[in-house]
Parts: C-alpha cells; structure tokens; sequence
C-alpha cells in the first residue's frame, strides 16, 4: 500500500497483539492493557533494531517479518548467528540482567517489531500480569536449557580428551593463520 | 514465636531466592516447604535423580561432589549455613548434576520441585517472584561456563598439555580404551 505508514495506524498495535499465538491464552483486558504499553517498531528491510552493545532497557516481540541476530566481528564484519520469525522473543536476558545487548538484529524484509520496556515488565509483574510471568517462565526454562548445555559441552571436553586434542590442535592453527595473515 | 523461629526467618530472608518476596509471600513459600534433621552422610540429593527442589542449609554443613564416568569423585563446594542448592530443579524437572551429602547433623530447608509446580500452576505471585530470582543466577553461571570454554580455546597450547594429562590418567585407568 503506497503512504500507508504504520506507525500511524492506531488499531495496528492492538490487532498485532490479537493476532499473536504467544499471546493468544490472556484475557482481553490483558491484551488490552498490553497494547496500550506495547510500542511499535515499524523496520524496513536492513533497518536496524538494536546494536550489540547498547543498553538492554527492553525486550522485542517479531509481530511481522524476520529479524537477522548478527555478531559484530572485528574489522567490520558480521556472522549471522539466527533468524528470529513471527511470535519469537528478541533480546529478553535483559529483563534479568539489564546488561548490554549481545548481539546486532536487523530486520530482514519490511518487519513489524513489539517493543517492552524493562520498568513497564516490571510493573505488570508486580501487578501479577499472566503475561509477565508467562515470559519469565520462557525466559528461566530457556536459560536453564542454555546452562545445561554449556556444562554438557565442558564435560564432554574432559570426558574425551583425545577428541579436545584434536579440537586444540585446529584452534592452534587457526590462530597461527590469524597472525600470519 | 519462639526465638529459633526468628532465626529462621533471618535466614531466609538472607537467601537470594527470597530476597524479594513481601512477608504474606514468603509465607506461602514457607506454607510449602519443610524443615527437617539430616544426619551426618545423609544424601539430600544424588546425582542423576529426578530435580527434588531447592534445599537450604539452616544449620549445618553438606559437600557438593560428582562423579565421572569412571567414577571418580570430585569436590565442587562445601556448603554451611545460608547455602542453597537445587535452583534449576525448580525450573524444570531434570536430574540433579551432583550429590549433596550433610558432613554433619543439620537442620535443612526443603522447597519441593513438584510443591512449587502446583504454586506455580495457580500464577500465584511469591512463585514467580522466586522463578525469577533464579534467573540472574542462571545468568552468571551461563556465563561463566562459557567463559571457562573460551578459555580452553584462547591458549590452545597451554590446554593441549591439560587435556595430555586428562587423557594419561584416563588410560591409566583402563589401559585397553
């Protein structure tokens, strides 16, 4: 639609909250109030949502589109590290430790991205919003799935060293080539 | 209230995991749990069974160990007085990484994994107040796991000695592998 601007749509925040599977199980009070302290971020194809490094003071909901999570490599370049679709969470460890982002998202195509303050989280949670805990709930099963399989890859580093040598041996490499290049 | 009960109480409120729970919440996670007498050598959990909940000592000592794959057992922490373990087990079900054995009489402090599911399951505010409590120390040792593994492969010189050592003990052990 040519001069359709998004962010002048009033009823898009709302319909994009209805419209959301992860969201799908609240009230309508509850959807309700969430679109009121929801903002959008309407991103055209490359646009920037959030750089590694900045402040975590929110977290993203994908409402439309793909966003592409990018690590920032020395000498300018990026690895693309995940493309997050519709109804995914973006950036939410800052809800729990408020450190800086880990990662560059950039939108992939023209997306639609709900964004959640930190000190709004906070205050449906003490209000004790069904979507607040749902999100924790996600938010600890995740880092703990993540927890587990960092200790399983150290462990599993002792449990076979003859195949750490030979990992050792490329890092070795690897960075010998780095030096020499 | 007697004076033991107070004591308690201090030291709940001294554990990460309650520190930001009001009294009335704190109440209903108490509501669920117990305290109980562990003798000296009682396993509080053992490696491998299914996630029991958080224990907290109140008084006392216990040791964290694991044991490898050929059963060699290792030292990760002793605990005293205010040290909890179990923490993941809250949050899903799965098995326990070590043995917590008591090295002394203690008096211990039990959250139930399966207690804390049925909390949870009514959205009730103190359990998600403790989830997410649970989460900056998920947070910290997430990072440094991945720290310890970065640091395998930053000085691979200095690791390929460490694991020629891992690997000299391991075939001492079964020399045919």
């Amino acid at each position: 639609m040519s001069g359709y601007d998004p962010r002048s749509d009033p009823d898009l925040v709302k319909n994009l909250v209805d419209e959301l599977p992860l969201l799908s199980e609240l009230s309508a009070r509850e959807r309700n109030i969430l679109a009121a302290v929801f903002r959008l971020r309407a991103l055209e194809d490359g646009a920037t949502l959030c750089k590694e490094g900045d402040r975590g003071a929110s977290f993203f909901i994908v409402a439309k589109g793909v966003i592409e999570v990018y690590k920032e490599l020395p000498n300018e370049q990026r690895e693309k590290l995940a493309e997050i679709g519709r109804n995914n969470l973006i950036g939410q460890v800052a809800l729990i430790d408020g450190k800086p982002r880990s990662a560059t998202c950039l939108a992939k195509g023209s997306s639609l991205v709900l964004e959640c303050a930190r000190d709004d989280f906070d205050r449906l949670f003490q209000a004790g919003s069904p979507f607040a805990f749902k999100i924790i709930n996600q938010v600890v099963i995740d880092l703990s799935k993540r927890l587990r399989e960092a200790n399983g890859q150290l462990h599993e580093l002792y449990a076979n060293p003859k195949q750490t040598l030979l990992l050792l041996h490329e890092a070795a490499l690897n960075i010998q080539q780095t030096i020499t290049a | 209230m007697s004076s033991q009960k107070v004591d308690h109480q201090k030291i709940y409120r001294a554990v990460p995991l309650f520190k930001t729970l009001s009294e009335e919440e704190l109440e209903s996670i108490l509501a669920i749990s117990r305290l109980f007498r562990s003798p000296e050598g009682h396993h509080l959990v053992e490696q491998g069974e299914p996630g029991k909940g958080v224990f907290i000592i109140i008084n006392g000592a216990a040791a964290v160990t694991v044991v490898d794959g050929d059963g060699e057992s290792t030292l990760l922490a002793n605990l005293s007085r205010g040290d909890a373990v179990g923490e993941l087990s809250l949050i899903d079900s799965s098995p326990h990484s070590a043995t917590v054995t008591c090295t002394e009489t203690s008096t211990v402090f039990h959250l139930d994994t399966k207690a804390f599911n049925e909390l949870r399951a009514q959205h009730d505010t103190a359990a998600f107040k403790v989830l997410r409590a649970t989460a900056p120390m998920i947070c910290e040792r997430l990072r440094q796991m991945n720290d310890r593994i970065a640091g395998i492969f930053a000085n691979p010189q200095k690791s390929m000695a460490e694991m020629e050592k891992v690997y000299l003990r391991k075939t001492e052990h079964n020399p045919f592998q």
